[in-house]
């Protein structure tokens, strides 16, 4: 093992997900010094991408959160959305639905607009025309057209067809982003539907190439939600670039190992990364290592567990059958009614926990990431105060 | 084989039931020697029989009984008496030559046996049987399920069945019927008026993600709960737990079958403690005897319904996989006897069709060809004819290494209706993932065959049956992140089983 020397920050970030990266943002265009940590795929990066912010704040209050506080926090993380995603390059979307505020990336469709079909979507992911193709890429299968189409078909009175393109791995991977738009161009030309669906193959930052796209053949493109999909990867990229250009220092494949907590107070952290193993020495620090999906939880037997085995974990023990999914994704770290994390009982002045990591906020019970980015605003503010 | 014409029909898929719920031990006869010597005779040369006919089903792993530090010494003698008297091979062995054998043994193995167990696959072994039969001139036909018996003076006239594809009736005439339901076979009797007198026993069975042994490990000592472990492709399977059940739906394993397992097995293979247990299934065995759990005797019952007033009916109860064909061979006389027909039953010497050797140009790679030859016995040619000109293929099932070929390739057979038949034929979605990725891989390769919603759910739920009272530790993060990944799908239903 490597000891690198000693550093000191204002604040620490622990989590590189939704609310690790809009948490350690705040902080850095506040000026503080801010650096964050992170390992593996966060739950953001699996996600559709897509962002609600419900109008019940019952699971947040719960928390002990003040309702003013709350409210100030979700009305600057939807602002953050618009604003700063922007300037990372994603044009994000929102419309008020029945629950609370949707967004989603410009471009994709979600589940529910295909069932809901092309006339009560309430103005976002609207499907507008009666027909639809799907063009796919023939041998990958990680997007396959045929099954979406008939799935699209199957879920709504749309007329649906399919084309398949690039009937080898070897077009793919000799093509550049530029030929692959020829070809959907091409693909959509001979298409009879109005709206085209393809695979997510534009990268961050090309709204100009999807909008060259829909100029060229006249036709209105979307792409759709899948496992692992590129939307919620484009999400976190737009996060992290948001995070970096304020000035966060950001390592990632690093995790904690431990933490030196005295006297109700956080001094320092120790963190891996391989062979190398750093101290960092905080004002604060910000917990946002999500749940069970995101990682940062673990299950020990049916009990959710934090790996460190330090903080204080809120669980049901028992369940049977299909709850057991249920009641473990209730569970979650501890904290005081302004987010501190609860260690042996007692609270932690200057340790902070938002997210995914907190009882109830679990994106398996489905509280997703509005609530954890309007956690993690109050959280870095916490932090941001802590750490003078 | 016998000139006979036959129509078999299956409610489910072939293998669904008790046939497909157990360790798929190729039994070599010494677990029944002191018990039930019957039995354990008829292991011998069944067991013998297998490895011939349908090699391609079958492991010849090998296996041995342990006696573990608080086992009464005295057992080893009479198992060996028992064994010389039922002509079970049973080799003593010191705890040192087990240990070269298996090196995961406890320290705490005194002494045992090695025995000429073997692990066969039921559902390659059934599947195996439907297409020889197949190739005989039978029709088979699964998803049929029997609705009605036409019956007039003590004689079955037509026999109604209904097919789950469409939901058509069809009809057919028999001379003679046999049953053979399982654990169904009481409710096919009493339809047609008649009576079995049967218990159903339930076992439960825990299936974790790698192997610690290679062949398998029993525990020396009466036939007990948690006494025997069996390696299984990626697999291994531990059991099992005895118990009655008065019908087929209290057949569900509990957490507690799977402790008491884990504590059992574990005294032999200690390392099975940090073993990720992925799911735990059962089923209910059909017994002949009166009694039931342990003391049961494992043998089989045929019985002709003469008696009891349905001159045509025949039931085959009880018995167990590793004497299936001899349980075939008894019924099969009956019914010849029945039709006055004179040939003899071949299935002992013929090797079945599938298992003969039928080695397909390799157009797939080398770690390929091994999956496949684990999981099919050999590289089945007519498997090749829709891999992609020019290409190894695309990758389904990444725990079990199945290729979409294989999908598309199940998937285009009339027998194949849901993601559980596909998953049967090719082991695609049995890993420690349960389908997570795979069954999209699945749903697309049926896709015309039905409703996908449909084809997702059904799937989700007879694989969260065997894992939901079971499941923990790091299979229920394992769950949490699935139903992370279905949820933008399950959301398009309207928000169920979130």
């Amino acid at each position: 093992m490597i000891d690198l020397p000693k550093k000191e920050v204002d604040v620490l970030v622990i989590g590189s997900g939704a609310a690790g990266a809009i948490s350690a943002w705040d902080s850095a265009v506040k000026g503080l010094d801010v650096s964050m940590i992170g390992v593996g795929t966060p739950a953001t990066e699996m996600s559709s991408g897509c962002i609600r912010f419900n109008d019940d704040r019952s699971v947040p209050e719960g928390l002990g959160l003040d309702r003013g506080d709350l409210e100030d926090a979700f009305s600057r993380a939807e602002r953050f959305l618009i604003d700063e995603m922007k300037t990372s390059g994603l044009k994000m979307e929102g419309a008020r639905r029945d629950q609370g505020r949707y967004y989603r990336c410009h471009g994709t469709i979600v589940p529910e607009n295909i069932v809901q079909g092309p006339t009560s979507s309430g103005g976002l992911d609207r499907i507008e025309g009666e027909r639809i193709c799907v063009i796919g890429f023939e041998d990958r299968t990680e997007f396959d057209h045929r099954l979406f189409a008939k799935a699209l078909a199957q879920r709504s009175d749309l007329r649906v067809e399919h084309i398949a393109v690039g009937t080898t791995n070897g077009v793919l991977r000799n093509s550049s982003v530029d030929d692959l738009l020829d070809m959907f161009v091409d693909a959509a030309g001979s298409a009879s539907g109005e709206v085209v669906f393809v695979p997510p193959f534009i990268s961050l930052k090309d709204i100009d190439r999807w909008e060259e796209l829909e100029k060229r053949s006249g036709r209105k493109f979307a792409e759709p939600v899948m496992d692992l999909g590129m939307p919620g990867a484009r999400l976190r990229d737009a996060l992290i670039s948001s995070a970096s250009r304020a000035g966060v220092s950001i390592t990632n494949g690093a995790s904690i190992v431990g933490m030196s907590i005295s006297k109700g107070s956080l001094n320092e952290v120790t963190v891996r990364s391989g062979h190398r193993l750093q101290h960092i020495e905080c004002g604060a620090a910000v917990f946002c290592g999500g749940g069970l999906v995101g990682g940062g939880l673990g299950v020990s037997g049916k009990d959710v567990i934090d790996p460190l085995g330090l903080f204080d974990v809120r669980y049901l023990r028992e369940g049977d059958g299909i709850d057991i999914l249920a009641r473990a994704s209730s569970g979650g770290i501890r904290t005081g009614p302004g987010l501190e994390a609860i260690v042996d009982g007692e609270k932690v002045r200057n340790l902070f926990v938002a997210g995914a990591s907190l009882p109830g906020m679990n994106i398996v019970e489905g509280n997703g990431i509005g609530d954890a980015m309007a956690t993690a605003l109050l959280a870095s503010k916490a932090a941001t105060e802590a750490s003078r | 084989m016998r000139g006979v014409d036959v129509m078999l029909l299956e409610k489910g898929d072939f293998c669904s039931g008790s046939s497909g719920g157990n360790h798929g031990l190729l039994h070599s006869g010494a677990r029944y020697a002191v018990k039930d010597p019957e039995s354990a005779k008829e292991c011998v040369s069944e067991s013998r029989i297998l490895k011939g006919i349908a090699w391609n089903c079958i492991e010849d792993t090998g296996g041995m009984f342990v006696s573990v530090g608080k086992d009464d010494p005295g057992f080893a003698d009479v198992f060996h008496d028992a064994c010389k008297a039922t002509g079970v091979r049973a080799a003593r062995s010191t705890a040192k030559e087990l240990h070269q054998v298996e090196r995961n043994l406890s320290d705490d193995v005194a002494d045992g046996f090695l025995v000429d167990d073997a692990v066969i696959d039921p559902f390659r072994l059934v599947l195996t049987n439907i297409e020889d039969a197949r190739r005989h001139g039978a029709t088979v036909r699964n998803h049929c399920e029997v609705v009605s018996f036409e019956r007039s003076d003590g004689h079955i006239g037509e026999v109604k069945f209904k097919d789950q594809r469409n939901g058509s009736v069809g009809s057919v005439v028999p001379e003679v019927v046999v049953n053979a339901a399982g654990s169904s076979s009481g409710s096919i009797a009493s339809m047609v008026g008649g009576n079995l007198a049967m218990t159903r026993d339930y076992g439960t069975l825990v299936v974790f993600s790698g192997k610690l042994v290679s062949g398998t490990v029993n525990r020396l000592r009466p036939p007990s709960d948690g006494d025997i472990i069996v390696p299984s492709h990626t697999s291994m399977i531990a059991g099992t737990t005895s118990r009655s059940i008065s019908g087929p739906s209290d057949a569900r394993p509990t957490i507690e079958d799977k402790e008491l397992i884990i504590k059992e097995v574990s005294e032999m293979v200690p390392a099975l403690r940090g073993a990720r247990a992925i799911r735990a299934y059962g089923a209910s065995r059909p017994l002949a005897s009166g009694s039931s759990g342990r003391g049961a005797s494992r043998t089989f019952k045929l019985i002709d319904h003469e008696e009891g007033g349905v001159d045509n009916l025949i039931s085959i109860i009880g018995g167990k996989l590793t004497t299936y064909r001899m349980m075939a061979e008894r019924t099969s006389d009956a019914v010849c006897a029945k039709l006055g027909v004179r040939a003899n039953c071949t299935t002992g010497e013929e090797v079945m069709e599938a298992s003969r050797l039928d080695e397909a140009v390799t157009l797939v790679s080398a770690s390929q060809s091994e999956s496949m030859r684990r999981r099919y016995g050999h590289v089945p040619s007519e498997m090749m004819n829709v891999v992609p000109v020019g290409s190894m293929g695309v990758q389904s099932c990444s725990c079990e290494n199945v290729m979409r070929f294989e999908l598309e390739h199940y998937a285009s057979s009339e027998d194949v209706i849901t993601i559980a038949d596909l998953m049967r034929r090719t082991r695609a979605g049995m890993g420690y993932c349960q389908g997570t990725g795979c069954m999209w891989e699945m749903a697309s390769a049926l896709s015309d065959e039905g409703d996908i919603d449909l084809l997702i759910r059904d799937f989700v739920r007879e694989r969260r049956e065997g894992s939901s009272t079971v499941i923990e530790g790091d299979q229920l993060r394992q769950e949490m992140f699935r139903s992370h990944l279905l949820w933008p799908f399950q959301a398009a239903r309207g928000g169920e089983e979130r």
